[in-house]
């Protein structure tokens, strides 16, 4: 497996802590004026979200994760598995229920995602950043209040309850950021 | 430019403050060559090694190896403010080109001297409070709860902290810096230093495990770092040929002859090193470096 240098654990780059593939998301140089030098790094654990605080040794090296990012399209779940397909071989995958995680709140079939594979094996879907879901419930809608910012929940046809203005009606089609699970706009 | 002009003329008067805080105390303000032929070797330093006419030179990573030359030649008080070159330090608080104050008194200790780096920071920073002294074997023992001459528990608590190395050198300074935030005060020496760094530090005739040194921090950022000299030559051999070794798979650094006659002549005396360039954004509460130099060095 491929090593790096301490002194190249940049933001962004992936290692492998404690067997599990991690991405930097801060990195700093540590030194006294007489005594050994660090990179004191923040890493996330790919698999669980958690993130911990790690210090190596200036010149050290750590193993990198094989880690890739391949856009792939979402074809259907059989209640088990996840099936994703890349679009121009065809070459399908299968993706655990776990991996998916939040993102099955946000797709639908045929909407295109970034599956996060480490080793090949996928342990991540990163949905579409924007998606445009139906409402399937919520309380009746009701003209003239648009400004006081007062909300209502209302469940998506992929299951997720969010927030929504009061005008909001079963059947509107919605603006939703998946990365805050927040509503955007009505889509006309 | 992007630097506004109170930067610069707080540099401009910091500097003014620094010589004439010298000058009346009647020092002999000296240059060292910046292309030096010699340096002492340091494993926790990398230097910038460069072609001059055919021969290879250094870019001076602190003035020390000339100015012990000079002290025991002249055996006189000597200061110098010059700029000094460590490759692959940058941070907020590391630019690989610095400004350095070095200064040696001749008959004194680290102790005499540490009042005195005292002195020179309550009046550079007009400051009132007395700063605090701190010792490393207490506060190790009160804020991380280790005794700090037990390797296996420096060890221990280092990686239960997210080191990741076990030895003990690194366990050690990776704990300074979780003490430094510990420590309920901005302003602090610390005293009290294991004799494991690459310092030419004396050790104490009591207990030599222990050096006669000191660091200065002020908003928890080192500052200064000072100690009574060592002037023994079998020691500075023996660390000369131990730090050569670690150093040599990046250059070779020639031994410096001159040097050890130098030290066998040494009067007993004590010297410090204190970054310019951090005083200033303590003076200007900057946290960044790149914002107290005139011209950013990733831009210039």
């Amino acid at each position: 497996m491929a090593r790096l240098e301490s002194n190249d654990l940049r933001v962004g780059v992936k290692i492998i802590h404690d067997g599990a593939p991690c991405v930097i998301v801060s990195s700093d140089f540590v030194k006294p004026g007489k005594g050994q030098a660090f990179v004191r790094v923040k890493i996330k654990n790919l698999l669980t979200g958690r993130v911990l605080e790690q210090t190596y040794k200036s010149g050290d090296t750590v193993e990198a994760a094989d880690v890739e990012e391949k856009p792939m399209q979402y074809l259907y779940n059989d209640g088990s598995l996840w099936y994703f397909m890349v679009p121009d071989s065809y070459e399908q995958y299968e993706v655990s229920d776990s991996a998916v995680g939040d993102a099955k709140k946000w797709i639908k079939e045929g909407d295109e995602c970034m599956v996060v594979l480490w080793n090949e094996t996928p342990i991540a879907v990163v949905p579409p950043t924007f998606v445009e879901l139906e409402v399937i419930e919520t309380e009746p809608g009701f003209k003239g209040d648009t400004v006081s910012g007062a909300t209502k929940p209302a469940k998506l046809e992929t299951g997720a309850v969010i927030k929504v203005p009061l005008f909001i009606n079963v059947g509107d089609k919605l603006k939703i950021d998946t990365r805050t699970g927040e509503y955007v706009s009505r889509v006309k | 430019m992007s630097v506004p002009l109170f930067v610069l003329k707080t540099r401009d008067f910091i500097l003014r403050k620094i010589r004439s805080f010298f000058y009346s105390r009647d020092f002999l303000e000296v240059e060292t060559p910046l292309l030096s032929r010699f340096a002492i070797p340091d494993s926790s330093v990398r230097l910038f090694e460069v072609e001059v006419n055919g021969t290879s030179r250094f870019l001076q990573p602190s003035p020390e190896l000339y100015m012990k030359k000079l002290l025991s030649y002249y055996r006189c008080d000597l200061f110098q403010i010059s700029k000094v070159f460590r490759k692959g330090e940058l941070s907020k608080i590391h630019l690989p080109e610095f400004t350095m104050l070095e200064w040696y008194r001749v008959g004194w200790n680290y102790l005499d001297l540490m009042d005195e780096v005292e002195e020179l920071i309550l009046e550079t920073l007009s400051l009132d409070d007395k700063i605090e002294r701190i010792e490393l074997k207490e506060a190790f023992k009160e804020f991380i709860g280790v005794d700090i001459f037990d390797p296996s528990e420096v060890i221990n608590s280092a990686v239960d902290r997210g080191l990741v190395a076990n030895d003990y050198y690194s366990a050690f300074h990776f704990l300074v810096t979780r003490l430094v935030e510990y420590i309920p005060y901005k302003n602090f020496f610390l005293v009290g230093f294991p004799m494991i760094d690459p310092a030419l530090a004396k050790p104490m005739d009591d207990t030599p495990e222990i050096a006669e040194r000191f660091e200065l921090f002020l908003e928890k950022v080192e500052i200064a770092n000072g100690f009574t000299e060592l002037r023994s030559l079998s020691e500075h051999i023996d660390f000369w040929e131990k730090e050569q070794e670690k150093v040599k798979s990046f250059y070779l650094l020639p031994r410096d002859e001159e040097f050890f006659k130098a030290v066998v002549d040494m009067p007993p005396s004590a010297g410090v090193a204190l970054g310019i360039d951090r005083l200033l954004a303590v003076l200007l509460k900057e946290e960044d470096l790149a914002k107290v130099v005139a011209f950013d060095w990733t831009k210039s």
